[in-house]
């Protein structure tokens, strides 16, 4: 028991130390919407800065706003405590609001967040679908097409390299500063 | 297999509706008779849980796939239960006539 205790109480100390944040927990999404954007008709949006909606941002508005679920609710069905589901509502309504008062295109995208299963995409007809049946997975469920996109479950993030500038995928638990440009063999740091 | 699609009518011609819990009929296709029936939704008008008492409804038909233009927080963990598949078809005035010539590609 002590032993367990002490490298628990190590591994605190590390991110205390360190100054480190805790490693976000994924937040679950139901299901992705099937657009990317809005875009304000009537303004010039080129010139704008867009608004990126994180996909937990626009999940929390839907169990919100138009299921009209509570909170309470809402934060089991995303997998995380009430207090983060109400800063992820919060962040969202202010972006929302801010791209409603200057006029800015919304973009559905990012976040950290996992599916429950697989959800993909069919280029052909547009519709969005989920996998039950593993043996369909490479043909769209309505229209069969096989021209199909897999939702990544949670958007990519990369690493760059400080001199040449190569991005490399970052993956989770290895630190970007601990990697090594393939290029030109400097460091890199996060995108 | 059977497929349910939203409807907003109870004609081919009819467009889908927007809503999955409350549309007013639903449309089930079958793809290996190729014939399709109408359903009225016994949901349409339940003042709460519309979604999950339509896919009850629908799982007695025995029905595997749903093509609706929006799925709710309160069905989506019914259908996991059930096995069925979800497709969301979200382009605004697709007949029913239409969905049913792209199932049968």
């Amino acid at each position: 028991m002590p032993i367990i205790y002490l490298v628990f109480e190590n591994i605190l100390t590390i991110f205390v130390l360190l100054k480190m944040p805790r490693p976000k927990r994924h937040r679950k999404v139901l299901s992705p919407p099937a657009f990317h954007a809005f875009i304000p008709s009537g303004v010039g949006v080129e010139s704008k800065e867009v608004v990126e909606l994180k996909l937990e941002e626009y999940e929390s508005i839907r169990l919100c706003d138009y299921d009209l679920l509570n909170h309470a609710e809402a934060c089991g069905l995303m997998n995380v405590s009430r207090a983060t589901f109400a800063r992820i509502y919060e962040s969202a309504r202010r972006k929302v609001a801010q791209a409603f008062v200057e006029g800015r295109v919304i973009l559905i995208q990012g976040g950290d967040f996992h599916f429950d299963e697989k959800w993909w995409k069919c280029h052909d007809c547009g519709s969005v679908f989920n996998s039950v049946n593993k043996a369909r997975e490479n043909e769209c469920a309505l229209c069969s097409s096989d021209y199909i996109e897999e939702y990544s479950s949670s958007a990519e993030s990369f690493c760059v390299c400080v001199s040449c500038g190569y991005l490399k995928k970052h993956v989770a638990g290895h630190p970007c500063r601990e990697e090594v440009c393939p290029k030109c063999e400097s460091k890199m740091k996060k995108k | 297999m059977k497929t349910a699609i939203s409807a907003s009518g109870d004609t081919i011609q009819s467009v889908m509706d927007q809503r999955f819990g409350r549309c007013p009929y639903f449309c089930v296709y079958d793809n290996e008779s190729k014939e399709y029936a109408f359903h009225k939704n016994p949901a349409c008008e339940a003042q709460s849980g519309a979604g999950p008492l339509a896919v009850q409804f629908l799982a007695k038909l025995g029905v595997e796939k749903i093509v609706a233009a929006e799925f709710g927080g309160k069905v989506k963990p019914v259908l996991e239960d059930l096995k069925i598949q979800m497709i969301i078809m979200n382009q605004e005035g697709r007949s029913m006539e239409e969905i049913v010539t792209l199932l049968n590609k």
